[in-house]
């Protein structure tokens, strides 16, 4: 009893479902095999066909079969998910390395040209934007082990999802400026009042819009709607960028890039940003999606509950 | 010294582009900047650059591809390519050397001042060869 016990928490050490645990598989076909003798010798005490002996070996054969069938199987996901965690580290490596030599060649030239008074503000907001990069870098590591581990901490609140929208928009003004993508918003007069964790949700649709401005190639709008629907509020941001291939749809919401590289991807990116704010927004109760149309642009959805008491 | 040295930048990312045109100018070069790789091969061409400085992860068209076509290219296949990038070394060195780049540097590993100086040796060099050839 004290062994299934270790058993069980063994198996949550290793974050696999229990069918999955080598432990487990193991102290199955264990007893399996046990079990199988057992029976053997009893049918073959009380029936002397050999037809009925042969059927249940064969039968006994097939559920070994099985089960080692998940044992490779359990396997095969092991060998998956490190060479997806050595992509992620290669990935993440590269994204560090971005924002640290930015920092290291700005440091160089303040060095190098000795600027004073006025000169040298640029070149600090330059330093504190990637220092600023960085720091929001770690946070999202920390939300994906608390992901995979006991699963996110919110700390839900009422707010009005518009306003967290303008905050967001202002933010997001100078990338928009430089992209010539113009930021526009819809949304009704009433405050649409959400429950959810306000600093988690802002980080989702600042990922989400800086997402649509990142990827549009050309002049032109990204549009932020917020509109009610039963029980939900739901934010929608269409750009018309690149969209989406029906290929990639699949994997926009996982966590990892596989089988294609960093730079056939074009831009950088971690691929973890939609990933955190998927588990965010099913966290809080909400859905997350998109429709998206090849060269033509997408649009990204979510919902979160609606707070009835502050909207009546 | 001559004519002034034309050193063009192929890097999406603004604050690399202006770091690296503040630096260069102040080194007496001439500079010209593309931020995808489609413009930079387009550039290259109109441009004829003494030396290019190339990302790897670029919009609309990878540094990979910017190195074959301009090394296809016969009035650009003698000028100096150097990759500068923050992808990870071992796995694309070879690859990008074997196309014809002169050198790859990991951004993260050099300071503008080492970045100038592997310029202006790979200039130097490529003068030596042109005129013992």
């Amino acid at each position: 009893m004290i062994g299934h016990l270790n058993l069980i928490k063994d198996c949550r050490n290793y974050k696999v479902r229990l069918w999955q645990c080598p432990q487990f598989l193991f102290l199955i076909m264990g007893l399996f095999i046990i079990i199988s003798i057992i029976s053997t010798y009893y049918v073959a005490r009380f029936y002397v066909e050999p037809e009925i002996v042969a059927l249940m070996v064969l039968v006994l054969t097939g559920i070994l079969f099985v089960i080692s069938y998940i044992v490779v199987y359990s396997f095969e996901q092991i060998v998956i998910s490190s060479q997806a965690k050595s992509e992620f580290v290669n990935i993440m490596s590269h994204e560090l390395r971005s924002p640290l030599s930015a920092m290291k060649w700005q440091l160089n030239l303040i060095q190098r040209l000795k600027p004073n008074g006025e000169e040298i503000i640029p070149m600090l907001a330059v330093l504190e934007e990637k220092n600023e990069e960085m720091i929001k870098l770690s946070n999202k590591l920390l939300e994906i082990d608390q992901i995979e581990g006991n699963g996110l901490t919110l700390k839900p609140t009422t707010f009005s999802l518009s306003k967290i929208v303008d905050t967001v928009l202002k933010e997001q003004d100078g990338f928009a400026y430089i992209k010539d993508i113009t930021l526009v918003k819809n949304a009704p007069k009433d405050s649409l009042f959400v429950i959810a964790d306000e600093r988690k949700i802002k980080d989702v649709l600042g990922h989400l819009i800086d997402n649509a401005i990142r990827y549009s190639l050309k002049k032109g709008d990204v549009v932020i709607s917020i509109e009610k629907v039963p029980g939900f509020v739901k934010c929608s941001i269409s750009d018309s960028g690149i969209g989406i291939s029906s290929n990639d749809s699949k994997k926009v919401f996982t966590k990892f890039f596989r089988n294609q590289s960093i730079v056939s991807y074009q831009t950088r990116g971690t691929g973890i940003g939609l990933f955190i704010a998927k588990a965010i927004i099913e966290a809080s109760g909400g859905k997350i999606g998109f429709e998206s149309v090849e060269g033509r642009g997408s649009t990204f959805w979510f919902t979160l509950p609606l707070s009835t008491g502050q909207n009546a | 010294m001559g004519k002034k040295k034309k050193i063009l930048f192929i890097e999406d990312e603004r604050h690399f582009q202006e770091m690296l045109d503040t630096v260069f100018k102040a080194e007496g070069f001439e500079t010209v900047s593309a931020f995808n790789g489609v413009d930079g091969v387009r550039m290259a061409e109109e441009e004829k650059p003494d030396i290019i400085l190339s990302d790897l992860v670029l919009p609309k068209k990878d540094g990979f591809n910017v190195i074959n076509e301009l090394k296809n290219n016969p009035n650009l296949s003698d000028t100096p390519i150097i990759i500068l990038t923050n992808l990870e070394e071992s796995q694309n060195i070879e690859k990008v050397i074997s196309s014809g780049a002169k050198m790859y540097l990991v951004k993260a590993n050099y300071t503008l001042d080492d970045i100038v100086a592997k310029v202006k040796d790979t200039l130097k060099i490529n003068n030596k060869e042109k005129n013992e050839g």
